[in-house]
């Protein structure tokens, strides 16, 4: 999401200033008598002076605006994944974070320390972690459930992230490995 | 710059909404609002009226809307992790000549101090202030099993030793510890 919300930033940015470009190089012709580079100024005169609100062409922008403007509105608003949680740490000129990915890996890592696990997979969150364990058919999912919640959350204690982290561990069976 | 990111592009969002939402209301006679081709006209007539005060202006704006467009466009593209390295740096003046330090070649030789860090996997380092207190970003990628508070500790010592190197009391440093699959270089 943030590689998106920096190719649009810089989309738009080239957008308007190319905008802004045309419209001096076609206000400068203007003014000096030249013809038109890009667009036909009768054209525009007329569509925009006869334009009406109700007109087809202008509804359906109006429309498309309504819902890319709540669409950009609503995915800047949603909560995102963190990037980086901080670490605690005493002195003031140290800012220490564990990358969230690297939380992710380290958890998973982790995890899969136990033998009864065929493969784990981690989603790091702003408050805490949640881990998901497959485990062979026939094992007891709540034993090494247990396990994985004393396991993972010294691995967490050990981060000393700042604030409360909370890992939550679920274990199922599997038929086949998962990563 | 995230932050930045979701602020401008969530006003620009509402902004689009209710543009749209107000549109479709004069569209639908909902609302009073002046008809398109008359607020055209208008401002045709305002422009037409007093060219020597219009023109200069709207030449302005546009600049302005451009200088405004490529502003935007160059810091998404250039927009880095602690903001923008420092490049050279003037550290002494005198009659005879001046001391300069090369930012990325005291970087370059703390990230080279970094991977020699046990556990540590790879890492780099930039300077994105100087100062009386320099600051400095750090990423350090580890084994993923690797004693986090070591490495912390061999951060530090190398940290000391970029103080001695640049002459100051103290750095400030943004250091991101990155655990990672990847398995410990063979040969340092």
């Amino acid at each position: 999401m943030r590689l998106v919300n920096r190719l649009t930033g810089l989309l738009l940015g080239l957008a308007l200033a190319c905008a802004a470009g045309i419209a001096i190089i076609e206000v400068a012709l203007g003014l000096l008598g030249r013809p038109a580079w890009l667009v036909d100024r009768s054209l525009v005169h007329r569509s925009l002076s006869e334009l009406r609100w109700d007109h087809p062409t202008l509804v359906v922008i109006l429309l498309a605006a309504v819902v890319v403007g709540l669409l950009l509105l609503l995915a800047q608003l949603a909560p995102r994944r963190p990037r980086a949680l901080d670490v605690r740490d005493d002195d003031r000129h140290r800012q220490v974070s564990i990358d969230a990915r690297g939380l992710e890996e380290r958890l998973r890592h982790r995890a899969m320390d136990d033998s009864a696990v065929l493969g784990a997979r981690v989603r790091a969150r702003r408050r805490g972690a949640k881990v998901t364990a497959a485990v062979p058919p026939g094992t007891d999912p709540a034993e090494v459930r247990g396990r994985l919640r004393q396991s993972v959350g010294e691995s967490v204690e050990e981060l000393r992230l700042a604030g409360r982290y909370r890992p939550a561990v679920s274990v199922r069976q599997a038929k086949e490995r998962v990563n | 710059m995230d932050a930045a990111n979701r602020f401008w592009l969530a006003l620009l969002g509402l902004l689009l909404a209710a543009a749209g939402v107000v549109g479709l209301l004069a569209a639908a006679g909902a609302i009073p609002v002046e008809q398109p081709a008359d607020s055209y006209a208008r401002a045709a007539d305002t422009v037409l009226g007093r060219p020597d005060l219009w023109w200069p202006v709207i030449f302005v704006v546009l600049a302005l809307l451009l200088l405004l467009g490529l502003w935007i466009a160059w810091r998404e593209a250039s927009a880095r992790y602690g903001g923008p390295g420092v490049g050279t740096v003037q550290l002494d003046r005198g009659e005879r000549g001046r001391t300069t330090l090369d930012a990325s070649a005291v970087a370059g030789a703390a990230s080279a101090d970094l991977r020699r860090v046990p556990q540590v996997v790879d890492a780099s380092v930039r300077m994105v202030g100087y100062g009386p207190v320099p600051k400095l970003v750090a990423r350090v990628d580890t084994l993923a099993d690797a004693d986090l508070d070591a490495v912390r500790q061999g951060s530090e010592d190398v940290l000391q030793r970029v103080q001695r190197a640049v002459g100051v009391a103290e750095v400030n440093a943004d250091i991101r510890l990155r655990p990672t699959r990847r398995e410990a270089p063979r040969v340092r």
